[in-house]
């Protein structure tokens, strides 16, 4: 059983501006590492600095075993790392280990033996290359490290990391993971702080989300996914999530009235936030089905302009489709012409024509009859119309509604979705935002 | 449309045929029946290679190492029979090995989207440095009877060099216009981008262009091998330069989409007269290809003025 290090019960800190927690439970186990994630100003520093003693609550208390802790204790079992934590410059790597390692109140220990200790621990944290290095000369994340060590050697109980992986890259924040491991596994609990959802997050025993001094959400390691974290950070749900993960709210969504078509508007409330990009990775993500999106620029980059149409549509069935010696038989080419012509509307002598002589209107039809060819499940028709006339784009509005599969119609022309009569959202930051009566 | 009959991709062909009435007539000894199976024996082996090249050059990308790669499995086949390997285990064996250095190329040039002439640069170094130390540096003499007995073998009065070019015709135009791999040559070679979208497994389709090429160029360096009776050495050079001259004298577009198997078929048959032609007619070698370079060229230039 994991033995309980601190428990924090109905803290409240008021002083204004953003240090501000509202009656916040907390708790934290021996050995744990715990990320702690929220917007700017959501209370994880201020958190923080009241479990390593360096602000007192207002109210609430802070027990170990039952017994209630002084702000005093604290401050000798916690350490809060920062950006703004500074080590001896001119003083080489070991030293300042021998430094910071060093505690005033423990018993001497002679000079050799430190030296030796030091070593051993510095190794442990992948510093041992830089041994006799100035610190002046060394990286900013192997500085951190080397506080981290610090805080092992003075033999802390709980670490804060307080956004100090914000500007680390993909190997460094790999190399903060291992020493946070290597932390809890000497029974150290760790909490990671952060307001970015880094990769350091996906290595966590469990992850807290807090907003506006409240706790919002405890996730454990297997529960929790890039969207759900996001959608507590930002404090609405994904809409990818809320459309997948609620198989009955999908089917009143979408299945209503009997109608074959599934659809639902998405519009997004900026253009440019890339929350349709958002939206959709998540879809794929979450639904690990084959998603088709279907931008305005497919209708033209996404076909090989000199090969005939019927060629065009053998590509992506080809292998499916075709027999021994990977010929195409002319009975398969003659269904899928037949099939091509019912389904596009295209005469027999288009079907052999070179693409490039196709109009606007023709290319979106095949290209939702290539969707059908591959067998898609969820289609996305992001931006679809835009530089058509109105016409056109009542007509690629009817042709969408007859596609077998769910579909997602983005547009940033809100009249242009509500002639679906469907459910409409607004998407921010790949979220759903409301919907949009 | 209006299909045109003279394209000026076809301009440089027409000039060749211009070429060879007017030899015909005029150079003394052309018109002899013996020289023609001559002149089809001599084109044969670089025709091959040209129409095993043919994949490669409609998906976009050139192969560089095909001289190389030629005398590489020269010299490999003769060294399996040197060491007793029986004929058909021999050839079967260069085959392979032909296809497995394709196939590298191929993936090699599609997953990391190498260019495919430095990747065949580098490929047809490593060949040369590989066959020099398989022959340590000597031609291969003595080949078995029986293989060159092989090669002197006729059907239906047809030499075998000609019957495999005719063979090698037939196989690349069906795959080119018969199997799906064709248009994904083609589709790959128009836009690869697009094709990629349309779900066209870019990495397989170089594979196979590749593939096929190495393994055109094993069939033509055995065949090349039974007609001469020992393992040539040299670095390749002149054979990539002519196969690509027939390449462009077929009017097969160098970025890739365009090209037809009867123009390079005739092609290789052009370039073919023209080598006998020279010989017949006495110029010297070095001439010879400053005239074979000044081909090539009106030969890129019509290419290019069509696009």
């Amino acid at each position: 059983m994991i033995h309980e290090l601190l428990r924090a019960e109905d803290l409240l800190l008021d002083r204004g501006g953003a240090s501000r927690i509202h009656h916040m439970d907390f708790s934290v186990a021996a050995g744990e590492s715990v990320g702690l994630i929220g917007l700017s100003g959501g209370g994880k520093t201020s958190l923080a600095q009241i479990l390593c003693g360096e602000l007192e609550a207002d109210s609430g208390r802070i027990l170990h075993g039952g017994v209630p802790l002084s702000r005093e204790r604290l401050a000798q079992s916690g350490r809060r790392i920062s950006g703004e934590d500074r080590l001896l410059e001119n003083l080489s790597v070991l030293e300042n280990l021998m430094v910071l390692g060093h505690s005033p109140r423990g018993p001497a220990i002679p000079r050799k033996r430190l030296r030796a200790a030091c070593r051993e621990l510095l190794s442990g944290f992948g510093l041992e290359e830089y041994l006799d290095v100035p610190v002046a000369q060394i990286p900013v994340p192997v500085q951190h490290r080397l506080l981290l060590a610090g805080a092992a050697a003075r033999g802390k109980r709980l670490v804060a990391l307080d956004h100090i992986a914000d500007t680390y890259g993909p190997p460094e924040l790999e190399r903060l993971a291992a020493c946070i491991r290597r932390l809890c596994a000497q029974g150290v609990s760790v909490l990671y702080l952060s307001g970015y959802l880094d990769s350091v997050l996906w290595q966590l025993d469990r992850i807290t989300v807090v907003r506006d001094g409240r706790r919002i959400k405890e996730l454990p390691r297997e529960s929790f996914t890039e969207f759900s974290l996001r959608a507590y950070m930002y404090g609405y749900r994904s809409a990818a999530e809320e459309i997948l993960e609620a198989p009955e709210a999908c089917q009143t969504a979408f299945f209503l009235d009997g109608i074959p078509m599934p659809e639902a508007g998405l519009i997004p409330v900026h253009d440019a936030d890339g929350s349709v990009d958002k939206f959709l990775s998540g879809l794929r993500e979450q639904s690990g089905r084959t998603v088709t999106v279907l931008t305005a620029g497919a209708l033209f980059d996404s076909w090989v302009e000199e090969l005939s149409v019927l060629d065009n549509l053998l590509l992506p069935v080809a292998q499916r489709l075709g027999g021994p010696g990977c010929h195409v038989g002319k009975a398969m080419r003659r269904l899928l012409r037949t099939e091509c012509m019912e389904q596009t509307g295209l005469s027999f002598q288009q079907v052999d024509q070179p693409f490039r002589q196709l109009s606007h209107m023709e290319r979106f039809k095949l290209l939702r009859y290539r969707g059908i060819l591959n067998r898609t499940d969820i289609y996305v028709f992001d931006h679809i119309t835009s530089g058509t006339d109105l016409q056109d784009r009542e007509e690629m509005r009817r042709i969408s509604g007859t596609l077998p599969g769910l579909l997602f119609y983005v547009s940033g022309d809100y009249r242009e979705l509500t002639a679906f009569k469907r459910k409409i959202y607004a998407l921010q930051n790949g979220c759903l935002r409301k919907e949009l009566p | 449309m209006k299909q045109r009959i003279l394209r000026p991709e076809h301009i440089p062909l027409m000039l060749l045929a211009a070429l060879f009435c007017l030899s015909f007539f005029f150079v003394p000894g052309f018109n002899q029946s013996w020289l023609f199976s001559t002149v089809l024996k001599n084109g044969s082996y670089h025709g091959i290679i040209a129409l095993g090249l043919l994949p490669v050059l409609i998906s976009g990308d050139v192969d560089l190492s095909i001289g190389a790669q030629m005398t590489f499995y020269s010299v490999l086949c003769a060294v399996f029979l040197k060491n007793g390997y029986p004929i058909p285990a021999a050839v079967l064996a260069t085959l392979a090995a032909a296809v497995l250095v394709g196939c590298i190329e191929g993936a090699v040039v599609a997953r990391w989207h190498f260019n495919s002439i430095l990747m065949t640069i580098a490929m047809s170094m490593f060949l040369i440095g590989l066959s020099s130390a398989l022959n340590r540096g000597v031609t291969i003499f003595n080949l078995p009877k029986q293989l060159l007995a092989w090669g002197d073998r006729r059907l239906l009065g047809v030499s075998m060099p000609m019957l495999f070019w005719v063979l090698a015709a037939l196989v690349i135009a069906f795959i080119l216009h018969q199997t799906y791999w064709g248009t994904f040559f083609y589709a790959v070679g128009h836009n690869a981008q697009a094709a990629d979208k349309a779900g066209v497994p870019l990495l397989q389709v170089k594979m196979v262009a590749f593939g096929l090429s190495s393994l055109f160029c094993a069939v033509s360096s055995v065949i090349y091998i039974s007609q001469l009776g020992f393992a040539p050495l040299s670095n390749g050079q002149d054979t990539t330069y002519s196969v690509l001259t027939i390449a462009a004298l077929g009017g097969v577009s160098f970025s890739g989409g365009r090209g037809k198997v009867t123009l390079v078929l005739l092609g290789g048959l052009m370039i073919g007269t023209l080598t006998s032609l020279f010989t017949l007619a006495e110029v010297s070698y070095y001439y010879q290809n400053c005239i074979k370079g000044a081909i090539l060229f009106i030969a890129i230039f019509t290419n290019f003025s069509k696009t």
